[in-house]
């Protein structure tokens, strides 16, 4: 625009414009700034050239090529390392001294700097064949000798057009080669990463070909597989895998080969070749590798963790469902009848066998309360248990309940209610079991009631038994009194009774006539047949009762009754009249067992005792007779079991049963200390 | 006063362990107008068994340490010579039997009527007495009797059977006037006024 440009006004090239300024000594070079201007890219640099020329240049190609101007070749070589890659021609001068050695210089600087170097004509065959043989030139210096002044403007022209062209080749290819260079670290870099991370990556990588055979596999896959690499490369998949995995394994190659579906993982079970349970979970991916041909990658995950873990969940849901349908089954087909309430006994829940067993349907039994269910007799006493605060450490205790059925029957169960406690919610409900005692029960009233009949034709037969010694029994004191009323009147009639006489006879006839109705009154309750008639009952009295009817016969066979009672002794709830037939029959018996043995030795002790506290107390009664073996303590409660000629065999039996009935127990001792029987009764002592 | 027996010196023996039997009986036995000794056991009875004088015995059979039956045995075996009535409180067969096999007048079931027992203690001691009597007069048929010779025995075995003097002469090849003689000296000898006096004499001490 501004003509040639000299630069003048850039500070980095101050010595060049000083030198420009002394070399040309105040002369404008506005002419060179003259001319077309589309053209002044190019950019040469004269060193030491003619000003003539310099100006006839500059003139010449005004508009497209700006010159600068230096003197010396040093000059020269400050500016090209200041101002390269812009330079894009050198034109040295005729006095250039060894134009060569600059050349030469030029060229590390900027090889691809055309280089003219102007010579005299004789100089430039010369000139031309040195450069021809020099090192260290680049490929565009050319000599041009000072003749062919008129041609130099459009040559010049044309090297700095090569110049700019090469310069701007040489800029795409570096910028390409740049982009080149980073393209390829790039990948070398992730490839890199890939491999390191597909080795240590938790997952194994198997690539297969379509055939199934292996083609590589990262470290992981190695290890999962139990192999090295170097064993498997090139190996058929069912060399590596269980036979049985391996069909699931080409399905899952050939898939995704034909990608037609989404892969979609699979679970094969290695622990047949790696010797430890191991599943794995497999991926299939496609694979196309460089020749072209698809084959697999297969991604395998170790989960037998997850395998191991689901089996036991699924084991344990299984377990949990089984357990479940067992529960329910067992709770729907239990014969016992079963509910729920809440905690306010309202009905949440009924089982099959309570709909059978009380006639409602669990719809019309859910919802209301359990009291509704209970017999009258046993109201109060159900509200009572209900409303007692539930104690979570207390245990099931078990009661009998009478219940009323949907068609009006009454029914008894044997009810065990459990309380149950929520952790957090605490007292939540109860569970109730039923058991349909009613059959039972009645065997039960039945079976008592034969108890006492049997127990009472007991009592009768030991009376019959006694019978004779009753009678002596009852005539002591009727002699004595039909004696003492006889003399007496006959005294009175005679006139001979003294007062005394007869006021003393008549005292001993009431006290015998009271002796002789005491008999007869413990005789009559002992055979009456009534009902269970439950009372306390002081066992030391009980027995000092029963001693009088057990004397007449100890006194018959002459043996002495010693009576050893624990004073004082707990009162326990029974029928007297039963009890006291056990220690009658006992007694009995022990007297019987003596008959045999001579009258010396005979001894009947009866003994009363409350060993262990007063839980219980205990009526030993106890011979010298001959003892009882082994083999018949075993027997001697069977009924109809005798070894009497005359026993009916129901004494022990019925004994047995009436202990059982007041819940005590009858043992037998076959040889005490004195070589005879004990037999031993424990009563439990109950509140009253 | 009926009683004929109160100047017979019989005493009725009580053997009964328990009292109120005991005093009844003695008091029935006293307003009959009889003596009586009460003994508590049968052992009491036996150590003063030896100055009993003559009567009966009222006996219990079930008593502690020894029963009737035995006192019964054990008296037989001293041959005292008491009439017992068996009182008992029950009268099973076994033991009747044996009561009556040792000797026992009398078996009397307790309780029993007063009267009853009453009567039949007057029966036995009549029986008693008579007893007492036919056993006084064996005894002195036999203490008589031994005082005769063998030849005067002879002669009145002849005489008991009713043998004129002449036959029994004829048998013992003895003079008539013999016989005679020996024939007064049996009724001499035996303290007899006639010859039914002989006989009856002869009949004691053919009697048991």
């Amino acid at each position: 625009m501004a003509g040639i440009d000299i630069r003048t006004s850039r500070p980095g090239a101050q010595p060049v414009d000083a030198v420009q300024e002394r070399e040309t000594g105040g002369k404008t070079p506005a002419p060179m700034a003259q001319g077309e201007s589309e053209y002044a890219t190019g950019r040469v640099l004269l060193v030491d050239v003619d000003a003539a020329i310099a100006r006839r240049l500059a003139a010449q190609l005004q508009g497209r090529i700006g010159f600068d101007t230096v003197s010396t070749s040093r000059q020269m070589l400050a500016e090209l390392e200041q101002r390269l890659p812009r330079i894009d021609a050198l034109l040295l001068g005729v006095n250039v001294r060894e134009p060569v050695r600059v050349a030469q210089r030029v060229q590390p600087l900027g090889n691809d700097i055309p280089v003219l170097i102007l010579t005299e004509p004789e100089h430039h065959d010369q000139l031309g064949q040195v450069l021809r043989f020099s090192p260290f030139l680049g490929s565009d210096v050319k000599p041009w000798p000072v003749s062919r002044l008129q041609e130099l403007p459009a040559t010049l022209a044309e090297a700095v057009m090569r110049a700019q062209k090469r310069r701007s080749y040489r800029g795409a290819i570096a910028a390409s080669q740049l982009r080149l260079g980073d393209i390829y670290n790039g990948r070398l870099q992730i490839t890199h990463y890939l491999d390191r991370l597909l080795d240590n990556a938790p997952i194994g990588i198997l690539n297969v070909d379509v055939h199934g055979v292996i083609l590589g596999m990262n470290r992981y896959a190695g290890r999962m597989l139990d192999r090295a690499e170097r064993e498997t490369l090139g190996v058929s998949l069912g060399d590596v895998f269980p036979a049985t995995e391996v069909a699931t394994l080409h399905k899952l190659v050939a898939r995704c080969v034909a990608p037609s579906k989404r892969p979609a993982p699979e679970v094969i079970d290695v622990s047949v070749s790696v010797g430890s349970q191991r599943f794995l979970e497999v991926m299939a991916s496609s694979l196309v590798d460089r020749t072209g041909q698809l084959g697999a990658t297969l991604i395998l995950q170790d989960v037998t963790a997850r395998i191991c873990a689901e089996q036991e969940r699924r084991e344990a849901e299984e377990a949990l469902r089984v357990s479940e349908r067992r529960y329910r089954e067992l709770v729907q087909t239990m014969s016992e009848a079963l509910v729920l309430t809440d905690n306010q006994h309202v009905i949440t829940y009924v089982n099959e066998s309570f709909c059978g067993m009380f006639g409602y349907s669990s719809e019309e039994a859910i919802g209301r309360h359990l009291l509704e269910f209970v017999h009258e007799e046993d109201k109060t006493v159900m509200s009572d248990r209900m409303s007692q605060a539930p104690d979570a450490g207390a245990g099931v205790k078990r009661y009998e309940t009478a219940w009323v059925t949907r068609d009006g029957r009454k029914i008894t169960t044997l009810t065990s209610p459990k309380r149950i406690f929520d952790p957090d919610a605490g007292y939540v409900g109860c569970l109730g079991i039923f058991t349909d005692i009613t059959e039972r029960k009645q065997v039960e009233e039945r079976e008592k009631k034969h108890m006492l009949e049997l127990a009472h034709v007991s009592r009768v037969t030991t009376m019959g038994e006694m019978s004779s010694q009753i009678a002596h029994e009852l005539a002591q004191p009727l002699t004595a009194i039909a004696g003492l009323s006889a003399g007496c009147l006959k005294l009175f009639r005679a006139g001979a009774a003294s007062p005394e006489e007869v006021e003393e006879s008549l005292s001993d006839i009431s006290q015998q006539a009271n002796r002789a109705r005491d008999i007869v009154v413990r005789l009559r309750n002992f055979v009456r047949n009534a009902d269970v008639q439950r009372s306390s009952i002081e066992m030391n009295n009980l027995v000092r009762g029963v001693v009088p009817l057990v004397e007449v016969e100890a006194r018959w066979y002459r043996l002495p009754v010693k009576l050893d009672l624990w004073e004082p002794l707990p009162v326990i709830m029974g029928d007297s009249v039963l009890i006291e037939q056990v220690v009658l029959n006992l007694v009995h018996n022990a007297i019987e067992a003596m008959c045999a043995i001579e009258s010396g030795r005979r001894r009947l002790v009866i003994r009363t005792s409350a060993p262990g506290g007063s839980n219980e107390i205990r009526v030993d009664v106890s011979d010298s007779g001959p003892g009882i073996d082994e083999e018949l303590k075993a027997r001697i409660f069977d009924p109809f079991f005798t070894t009497k000629a005359d026993g009916m065999g129901m004494g022990l039996a019925i004994t047995r049963s009436i202990v059982d009935a007041h819940g005590g127990v009858l043992e037998v001792n076959g040889c005490n200390e004195q070589g005879g029987t004990t037999f031993s009764v424990r009563l439990p002592v109950t509140d009253v | 006063m009926n009683d004929v027996d109160t100047d017979t010196g019989q005493t009725i023996y009580i053997v009964d362990d328990e009292e109120p039997v005991r005093k009844a009986l003695k008091l029935l036995v006293k307003a009959e107008g009889l003596d009586s000794r009460c003994f508590g056991s049968a052992r009491a009875f036996l150590d003063g068994v030896d100055d009993l004088g003559p009567g009966c015995l009222l006996l219990d059979v079930c008593m502690p340490d020894m029963t009737g039956l035995e006192l019964q045995e054990a008296l037989r075996e001293r041959q005292i010579q008491l009439p017992v009535i068996i009182l008992t409180g029950h009268a099973d067969v076994p033991t009747a039997v044996r009561a009556m096999k040792g000797g026992a007048c009398d078996f009397v079931e307790k309780p029993f009527d007063s009267n009853e027992l009453l009567r039949r203690i007057h029966e036995c001691l009549n029986s008693e007495e008579k007893q007492r009597h036919k056993a006084e007069m064996r005894r002195q048929a036999v203490e008589r009797v031994e005082r005769l010779t063998p030849r005067e025995r002879e002669v009145m075995d002849g005489l008991v059977a009713g043998k004129r003097n002449k036959r029994i002469a004829e048998e013992l090849f003895i003079s008539f006037r013999t016989v005679e003689l020996h024939r007064a000296s049996i009724m001499e000898k035996l303290e007899a006024n006639s010859l039914s006096d002989i006989v009856r004499t002869a009949m004691w001490l053919d009697s048991d």
